[in-house]
C-alpha cells in the first residue's frame, strides 16, 4: 500500500505530460537496436540460410547446402575451373589431371605434396599433418561404408571390387552384437584391399572401373569425394558431422545449431592465388563485367578472414537483415522481387541508391510434369489416348504464363531437357509439346476418339466408352504455397483442354513411396543437376531406372539404346575426338525426338536465380556443380562500415507516441484507484 | 493427499502407454519403414540394396535364410557382387510388437537415440530448451499479470465506454492472425524505426534480453487478447457474487474488495489455466523463434514430422505426457491449497 500511496502522491504532484517525457527518455536510451557489427580490418562473409545444415561431413552431405557447407573445410582430388565456361575440371589435392588408361577403365591420380590437414586436437599436439595417399584410399572406403550416406549412387557398381568389399563391412556393421570380436572383425574386414582402388606408391594411387564411366572425374568432385584424415573421423566418431577437419580454404569455429556457423581462415591452406581473368571471358546477361572480377587476380586465397553463416528461417526476417547491411547477399523470392526489381533486369531505385548489385543466372534445376507410363489412362496402356492425353495437357500449359503470373519472371521456358550452358544444350531444338497451343490439344484429343465439347468458354472432353470427363490425378510432395499455385494452374490449363486436372499433395515419404508403387497418374517432379553432363538429366527416363529417378516408369528400348551411346563418351577426356563430342550432343537431341513421340514429361521450366549483393562485396561467378567457391569472395569491412553504419538509427517519434499512450493508460488506472479510495 | 497424489502416479503409466502407443501407429500407418529409408537415403536416388541395407542396420528388418546366405558368402569375401547384392526379398521385417518395443525402450530411462542427422535427441532438447524458455517463460509470465492488470481495470471502469473499448481491443487482437502481429511489429519496431534487433540471439543473459525484448514484448501482444477476456469474466464472476454484495454491504471499500477479496477467489481458474499451459512453455513458440531466430525447440516438432523423424517425435510425445500429466497433478494439488475447502482423497 505504501507504493500506491507513493504513486498517488506522485500523480498528483507531476503531471502525466512529465511522466510520459521521462518514460519516452527511458525508453528511447535504452533503445535495444544494436548498432552494425564492426570488425575493424577484418573481412568477414556474411550470409544467410533458411536451415540448419544437416551435416558437415562430407560422405553424407546429399543437400546444397551441407555440401557448401564441406566445401569450405574440405577438398577433393578435382575441383572446378572458377572462369571456365564449360565447368571444366582442375586439379586441386591432385598434382596434375589424372592419367588415364586406354580402355578408360584406370585413372591414377597423383597427389600434390604441399597440403596439410587444418590443425586439429584430433592430430598428434594438435598439429594438422601433410595429406598422403592413404588418405585417399580411406575416404573412399568410408565413404563406400556409410549406411546412412545418401550418395553411394554415384560409385555403386563403378569401381572394381568396391561393391562386394562394401557389402561385407556392412554384414558385419549389421550385427547386432557389438562385441569386440565383431567390432575387430569389423576393422579387419575394411582394412582388406578393394582392387579396384590401389596405392601405387606414395604419391601415386589408381582407380580401376568395372566399366567405362564417362562421369567418373565428375563424380569424385561431388562432396562425396572429399578427402578426410582417418584420425579426425576416429577421434570424432559420430560427432565427426559437426567437427569437419579437412584441407579447405575456412576451419569451423563454431556451430550453434539452429543459429550460426561462424568459420575462420585456415592458416595453414596451402599456397594459392585468385586466377588471372581470361581476355576473352564470356559473361552471361544479367552478370557484371570482366572488369569487376580484376581487382582481385592473383590474390593470396581466401580473400575473406571469416565466414558467418546465419540461420534465418523466415524469408522477410533474411530480407530485413539484408536492408540494413547484416549479410551481404540475398536470393530474391516471389515477395521481395518486386520491392527490388522492375522490368526483370533493373533494380528499383530505392535499392540502387544504396549501392546494391543485382545479378541473374539460370540454374541447371528443371521442372517438370512426369506422367506415369503405366497408367491405364494416361500411360502406355492406354495408347494413342494416352498419348493424347499427355501431350495435349503439355500444349495447355502456357510456361511463360506460369512463370509471369507465379514466379514473377524468375524461370527460364525449357525448350528441351537439357538447361542453357550445360553441355548438350542445343538452341535449335524445340521439345515439341513444350508450347503453348491448347487449340492443337483439343485436335489431338478428337483424333484419337476423345468427345470434345465446347459451350461458349467452356471445353468439356469425355470419353465416349463411359461418358464422363476426363479426369487426372497428380500427386505433389509437400504443402507449400508454391505447389498449391502449381495445383491450381495445372487445374486451369486443364479447364483449356476440357480435361480435369486434381493435385494430391502428400507428405515426401508417401510421394515416394506412390512413385515406387506407380500409384498416381503423374508426378509433380524437379531435378537438380549433379553435374554438367546431359547424362545426369537423361538418366530420368532411361528404362532401367523406372520407379527410382525415372518416376515416369517410361521405357523405350530406343531411348534406352540412344542413352547408353551418349553417356558412354567422354565428353571431358583430350582423348575424345571433335567428331564424338559432336557425336554426343547429337544423340542428345536424337533421344529428344524419341521424346517428341512419345511425350512421357511436361516441361515446365528452369530456375533462374536472382541475387542482390551490397556494395561491398566481391561478385562471385555462379557456378552450381562447385562448392568451394567462397574462397573467391570478399567483404570490404570498411566500405561496409560507410555505407551501412547509418541504416540502423533509431527513429524516436513513434516511440515517444507509444510511450505516451502507455503512461495514460497507467495514469487513468492509478487515477480510478485514488478516486474509489 | 498422499493416497491422492500416489493414485495418479499409478494413472499415469497406462495414459503414457496408450499415448505412445497411439503415436507408434499413426507414424507407421503415414511412414513405413521403408519410406523412412528412402528419405533418409537421398529419395529417388536411393536404390533397393541401400535400403535393404538401412533396414537392418537400423533395426527395423533382419535377415531371411536367403538373406542370411548371403550375408555368409560376403563375410567370407567370396561370391560376386550380384551374388551378395541384398534386396528387399532377402529381409523380413520385424513384427509390430518388436518394431513397438523398439520404440518405447530407452525413454524411461531418458535415452532418446538419435536424430536423422545422427545427433542426440536429449542433446538437441537440452541445447533448444533453454532459449525456449528465456523466450516463453518471461512473455508467460509478463503476459498474465499485464491480464490481471487489465481485467483488474475493466473492473475499475465496468459497463463504462473504457471498458467496452478494452473489450473489443481484446476480441480484435484475438482475431488478428499471430503472423500479422509478428509481421507488422517486427516490421515497425525493428526494421523500421530500429528500437530492437530485427532477430537474433546471445547465449549471455544480460546481452540477450535486447534480442529478447521484441519477441517477449510480441508474445504478449499476441496472448494479451484471449487472456483479458478470460481473466476479465472471471473476475465479473466472482464480482456478481454473494460474499461481495455482504462485503459491500459491511462497508469495505472498493479497491480492498478488488484486491483482497474478488482477486483471492479468482485464483482457482486462474490456476487451472496456468497449469495446462506450463507444461508446453518448453516447446517455445514456433513463430517467433522461427521470425526471430531463436535456436529453440519451437518447430523441432513439426520438422520432425517432416522428415519422418521418429526418434525426436517420440521424445517429444514422451516428455510432453509426462509433464501434463505432472501439471495437472500439480494443479490438483494446488487447489487444495488455494481453496480450504477442496479436499484431496
Amino acid at each position: 500500500m505504501a507504493l500506491v500511496a507513493c504513486m498517488l502522491d506522485s500523480c498528483r504532484r507531476t503531471s502525466p505530460v512529465i511522466v510520459a517525457l521521462l518514460f519516452v527518455t527511458l525508453f528511447t536510451s535504452v533503445s535495444c537496436q544494436p548498432p552494425l557489427e564492426v570488425d575493424g580490418d577484418v573481412s568477414v562473409i556474411r550470409r544467410a540460410t533458411s536451415t540448419d545444415p544437416k551435416t558437415i561431413d562430407p560422405h553424407e552431405a546429399g543437400d546444397v547446402l551441407s555440401s557448401t557447407m564441406c566445401g569450405l573445410a574440405y577438398d577433393q582430388l578435382l575441383e572446378y575451373v572458377y572462369f571456365s565456361q564449360d565447368a571444366e575440371l582442375k586439379p586441386c589435392l591432385a598434382a596434375k589431371m589424372p592419367e588415364v588408361s586406354p580402355d578408360a577403365l584406370d585413372y591414377i591420380f597423383t597427389i600434390r605434396d604441399d597440403i596439410y590437414f587444418q590443425d586439429d586436437e584430433c592430430f598428434p599436439g594438435g598439429k594438422g599433418r601433410k595429406l598422403v595417399v592413404q588418405d585417399i584410399e580411406y575416404s573412399f572406403k568410408r565413404f563406400a561404408t556409410l549406411v546412412d550416406s545418401p550418395g553411394y549412387w554415384v560409385l555403386q557398381g563403378k569401381i572394381k571390387d568396391l561393391d562386394g568389399w562394401r557389402s561385407r563391412v556392412l554384414a558385419l556393421s549389421s550385427e547386432s552384437d557389438n562385441s569386440p570380436e565383431t567390432e575387430k572383425r569389423r576393422n579387419e574386414v575394411f582394412e582388406q584391399k578393394v582392387s579396384g582402388i590401389s596405392i601405387l606408391d606414395d604419391h601415386r594411387i589408381r582407380f580401376t572401373l568395372t566399366e567405362p564411366y564417362p562421369q567418373f572425374l565428375y563424380a569424385i568432385t561431388l562432396s562425396y569425394g572429399a578427402i578426410v584424415p582417418r584420425e579426425a573421423a576416429q577421434y570424432y566418431g559420430d560427432k565427426f558431422s559437426e567437427n569437419p577437419v579437412g584441407t579447405g580454404p575456412y576451419k569451423l569455429r563454431e556451430w550453434r545449431h539452429d543459429k550460426h556457423l561462424i568459420w575462420d581462415k585456415n592458416p595453414t591452406y596451402r599456397e594459392e592465388y585468385y586466377p588471372i581473368v581470361p581476355e576473352k571471358l564470356h559473361l552471361p546477361a544479367g552478370m557484371p563485367t570482366r572488369e569487376s572480377f580484376l581487382p582481385y587476380q592473383g590474390k593470396r586465397l581466401p580473400l575473406s578472414d571469416r565466414v558467418v553463416v546465419q540461420v534465418l528461417k523466415e524469408a522477410q526476417v533474411s530480407w530485413f537483415q539484408f536492408q540494413s547491411g547484416h549479410i551481404d547477399t540475398s536470393l530474391l523470392d516471389k515477395d521481395t522481387f518486386t520491392t527490388a526489381v522492375q522490368n526483370q533486369t533493373k533494380l528499383t531505385s530505392g535499392m540502387a541508391g544504396k549501392g546494391i548489385r543485382l545479378t541473374y543466372y539460370p540454374s541447371p534445376t528443371i521442372s517438370y510434369l512426369s506422367f506415369n507410363m503405366d497408367d491405364p489412362v494416361v500411360g502406355t496402356p492406354a495408347g494413342v489416348k494416352g498419348a493424347a492425353i499427355r501431350k495435349a495437357l503439355s500444349l495447355s500449359f502456357d510456361q511463360a504464363d506460369y512463370i509471369k503470373r507465379y514466379l514473377q519472371g524468375q524461370g527460364e521456358p525449357a525448350t528441351m531437357l537439357i538447361p542453357p550452358g550445360v553441355f548438350g544444350y542445343n538452341d535449335s531444338y524445340q521439345y515439341r509439346w513444350a508450347r503453348y497451343a491448347p487449340e492443337e490439344g483439343i485436335r489431338l484429343l478428337k483424333d484419337a476418339g476423345f468427345i470434345v465439347e465446347q459451350k461458349g468458354g467452356t471445353v468439356v472432353t469425355k470419353d465416349p466408352k463411359t461418358g464422363e470427363q476426363l479426369q487426372l490425378l497428380v500427386v505433389q510432395a509437400g504443402q507449400s504455397t508454391a505447389s498449391a499455385d502449381y495445383a491450381r494452374y495445372l487445374n486451369f490449363s486443364g479447364a483449356r483442354i476440357g480435361i480435369r486436372v486434381d493435385s494430391e499433395q502428400v507428405t515426401y515419404s508417401e510421394y515416394l513411396k506412390r512413385q515406387q508403387n506407380g500409384i498416381g497418374q503423374a508426378y509433380d517432379s524437379g531435378w537438380i543437376m549433379d553435374y554438367p553432363d546431359p547424362q545426369n538429366m537423361m538418366q530420368l527416363l532411361y528404362g532401367p531406372n523406372a520407379k527410382t529417378i525415372n518416376s515416369s516408369s517410361y521405357n523405350s528400348s530406343r531411348y534406352n539404346q540412344l542413352y547408353e551411346a551418349m553417356s558412354s563418351i567422354d565428353h571431358t577426356s583430350p582423348a575424345t575426338s571433335a567428331a564424338d563430342i559432336q557425336r554426343k550432343k547429337d544423340l542428345v537431341v536424337e533421344m529428344h525426338r524419341v521424346l517428341d513421340d512419345d511425350c512421357p514429361w511436361l516441361i515446365q521450366y528452369f530456375d533462374k536465380t536472382y541475387v542482390l549483393t551490397h556494395a561491398w562485396q566481391n561478385t562471385t561467378l555462379p557456378n552450381h556443380f562447385a562448392y568451394n567457391i567462397y574462397k573467391y569472395r570478399y567483404s570490404d569491412p570498411r566500405l561496409r562500415i560507410d555505407l551501412a553504419g547509418d541504416w540502423n538509427k533509431a527513429d524516436a517519434l513513434p516511440g515517444i507516441l507509444f510511450a505516451c499512450l502507455v503512461v495514460t493508460v497507467i495514469v487513468m488506472f492509478v487515477a480510478r484507484i485514488v478516486r474509489q479510495e | 493427499m498422499w493416497t491422492f497424489i500416489t493414485r495418479r502416479l499409478l494413472y499415469m503409466i497406462p495414459i503414457l502407454f496408450g499415448v505412445l502407443l497411439l503415436t507408434y501407429v499413426i507414424f507407421f500407418t503415414v511412414n513405413d519403414p521403408q519410406s523412412v529409408a528412402r528419405t533418409k537415403l537421398g529419395g529417388v536416388k536411393a536404390s533397393e540394396a541401400q535400403v535393404t541395407e538401412w533396414l537392418v542396420v537400423n533395426g527395423y528388418a533382419e535377415y531371411g535364410p536367403s538373406g542370411k546366405k548371403k550375408k555368409e558368402l560376403a563375410i567370407s569375401g567370396h561370391g560376386e557382387p550380384d551374388e551378395i547384392m541384398v534386396k528387399l526379398t532377402d529381409i523380413e521385417m520385424h513384427s509390430d510388437v518388436v518394431l513397438f518395443w523398439n520404440y518405447v525402450k530407452g525413454l524411461f530411462t531418458f535415452n532418446f537415440g538419435k536424430d536423422n542427422e545422427g545427433r542426440e535427441v536429449s542433446e538437441i532438447l537440452k541445447e533448444g530448451v533453454i532459449p525456449s524458455l528465456r523466450l516463453v517463460l518471461p512473455g508467460f509470465i509478463i503476459a498474465q499479470l499485464a491480464a490481471i492488470f487489465f481485467a483488474l481495470f475493466a473492473a475499475l471502469y465496468r459497463n463504462t465506454k473504457i471498458d467496452r473499448t478494452l473489450l473489443i481491443a481484446s476480441v480484435l487482437m484475438m482475431s488478428i492472425s499471430p503472423v500479422a502481429i509478428i509481421l507488422f511489429l517486427q516490421k515497425f519496431l525493428a526494421n523500421e524505426w530500429h528500437y530492437f534487433p530485427v532477430c537474433g540471439y546471445d547465449d549471455d543473459l544480460l546481452n540477450g534480453i535486447r534480442f529478447l525484448a521484441l519477441p517477449t514484448l510480441i508474445y504478449v501482444v499476441v496472448s494479451l487478447g484471449s487472456e483479458i477476456r478470460f481473466n476479465r469474466i472471471v473476475i465479473l464472476d466472482e464480482i456478481g457474487q454473494d460474499y461481495v454484495r455482504t462485503a459491500r454491504a459491511k462497508g469495505v471499500s472498493q479497491n480492498s474488495m478488488l484486491f483482497k477479496h474478488v482477486f483471492r477467489n479468482s485464483l482457482i481458474p486462474f490456476i487451472t489455466h496456468w497449469v495446462v499451459a506450463l507444461p508446453f512453455l518448453y516447446l517455445g513458440s514456433l513463430l517467433l523463434e522461427r521470425f526471430f531466430a531463436i535456436p529453440g525447440l519451437g518447430d523441432l516438432t513439426i520438422r520432425a514430422v517432416g522428415n519422418s523423424d521418429v526418434n525426436v517425435i517420440r521424445a517429444l510425445v514422451f516428455i510432453g505426457t509426462v509433464l501434463y500429466m505432472f501439471g495437472t497433478l500439480m494443479g490438483d494439488v494446488l487447489y487444495a491449497l488455494a481453496d480450504p475447502r477442496i479436499k484431496l482423497r
